[in-house]
């Protein structure tokens, strides 16, 4: 597997985030701040594990 | 990608981080700061409140008071926004001799009581000076530009490190933190999971802020070019300089404009309208639409002839880029988010620089290794 695959995931969802919190309101809006969370939760979730 | 080309490009990625790495600090802690200037004004009582109530007070009104306060200044624009500036008009005042909205400083009038704060506003506010670091450097408008030419490298450094993501980590697993080994191969790691996780965010936010860096280039370009052609037949008129009709013109141009509601009204003189028009811009209600200005033109003598129109390419992409920089469309949520961002980005950058500073200490102390080696082996022989 491409070591770009698993990141593009992430910067599709960031991009895609970004884009519908500017165009969206209510309902939208979560779906882009959870998309806009996915990076951060990933990092979180690989500084933070234990081995 | 063969090694000869992946090391380049390392080296180009390694040299663009280091010499700015320092700016990136600086434009991350002063971009946390901006991302709640908000809530540090209004903790600071930098902008008035006033105590609100039905408006009472005419934008024609509101502008006599401010002029009364600087006799010699220019009114140059009236700008009115509830969320930011509950109850308030703001009357921008620029020195005699200036006719230019950048030179202006605004007047705060009560809308219900017409109470007037001409000090509420200074240049010497934190969040005014925060801004200006983070703009300019402290540079003045050049220091748009240089701002500019950092943010180039900086994309530079964001390519180059994603193109050698690949090959670096062709053995690995996204995210692999080698924490057994030497701690130079795990901050790198740390660096190089940040730094490609967060690059959707990062190239967004750095592009974003380059395009910004010649914004008022790209304002002024309008001025000379669309808006003076729109001009033209009123340029030798004289200013006009009674606004009993501004708050008709208003209603005309939003009405022109199909419902849209106005945020700022350049007023005739002034370096974005004619001498016989008030240049009225005009927002949506909702998304991406509150974003999109219009320009309804309003001859000042006869508001009923109004011209509205869509801004060039350019400064709509220039009114998009400011809220995707500086994340203030979505709330308290979005900007938390912004906030991690950011302070992953302040990690990414203090990883890169040690990973680099560590490098070249290892190199250093294995050349010098070698030196001693060889030294006694000649000693030896």
């Amino acid at each position: 597997m491409s070591p770009y695959a698993q990141p593009a995931i992430y910067w599709v969802a960031a991009l895609v985030g970004l884009v519908l919190a500017l165009l969206s309101e209510g309902t939208g809006d979560a779906i882009a701040l959870a998309l806009l969370c996915l990076p951060l939760l990933v990092i979180g979730r690989h500084v933070l594990r234990r081995s | 990608m063969s090694p000869a080309l992946t090391r380049r490009l390392l080296a180009i990625h390694r040299m663009c981080g280091l010499i700015f790495s320092l700016n990136m600090l600086v434009f991350s802690v002063t971009g946390i700061l901006l991302i709640f200037h908000e809530e540090i004004d209004a903790a600071l009582g930098v902008t008035p409140r006033f105590e609100g109530g039905a408006q009472t007070v005419s934008l024609a009104r509101a502008i006599e008071l401010a002029r009364a306060t600087k006799p010699d200044g220019n009114a140059t624009y009236v700008f009115q926004d509830e969320e930011e500036y509950p109850g308030s008009i703001l009357v921008g005042m620029s020195p005699a001799g200036s006719r230019k909205l950048a030179d202006s400083k605004p007047t705060f009038i009560d809308a219900t009581s017409g109470a007037v704060r001409s000090d509420a506003y200074s240049d010497d506010s934190f969040s005014a000076v925060v801004f200006r670091l983070h703009a300019q450097l402290l540079l003045g408008p050049g220091g748009a530009l240089l701002v500019g030419v950092i943010g180039l490298a900086l994309l530079v450094s964001l390519g180059t490190g994603v193109v050698i993501y690949g090959p670096m980590m062709k053995r690995f697993l996204f995210g692999a933190l080698r924490r057994k080994h030497h701690v130079r191969a795990l901050v790198a790691d740390v660096h190089k999971l940040l730094g490609v996780a967060a690059f959707g965010w990062t190239l967004v936010v750095t592009l974003t802020g380059t395009f910004l860096s010649i914004g008022s280039q790209l304002i002024q370009l309008y001025a000379v070019t669309e808006l003076a052609e729109l001009a033209k037949p009123y340029a030798n008129s004289p200013i006009v300089s009674s606004y009993d009709t501004l708050d008709e013109a208003i209603k005309g141009a939003e009405r022109a404009s199909g419902g849209r509601k106005w945020g700022l009204v350049a007023l005739p003189g002034s370096d974005f309208a004619s001498p016989g028009h008030y240049a009225v811009l005009l927002k949506g209600h909702t998304g991406l639409d509150s974003r999109m200005l219009t320009l309804g033109l309003v001859d000042a003598a006869d508001p009923t002839r109004v011209d509205h129109r869509q801004f060039p390419w350019y400064l709509r992409a220039l009114l998009v880029s400011e809220p995707l920089h500086f994340g203030d469309y979505g709330g308290m949520p979005l900007k938390i988010i912004w906030t991690l961002f950011t302070l992953i980005t302040i990690a990414m950058t203090i990883s890169g620089v040690w990973v680099s500073f560590a490098a070249w200490r290892d190199r250093s102390a294995r050349r010098r290794s070698e030196a001693l080696d060889s030294g006694a082996a000649g000693a030896t022989s």
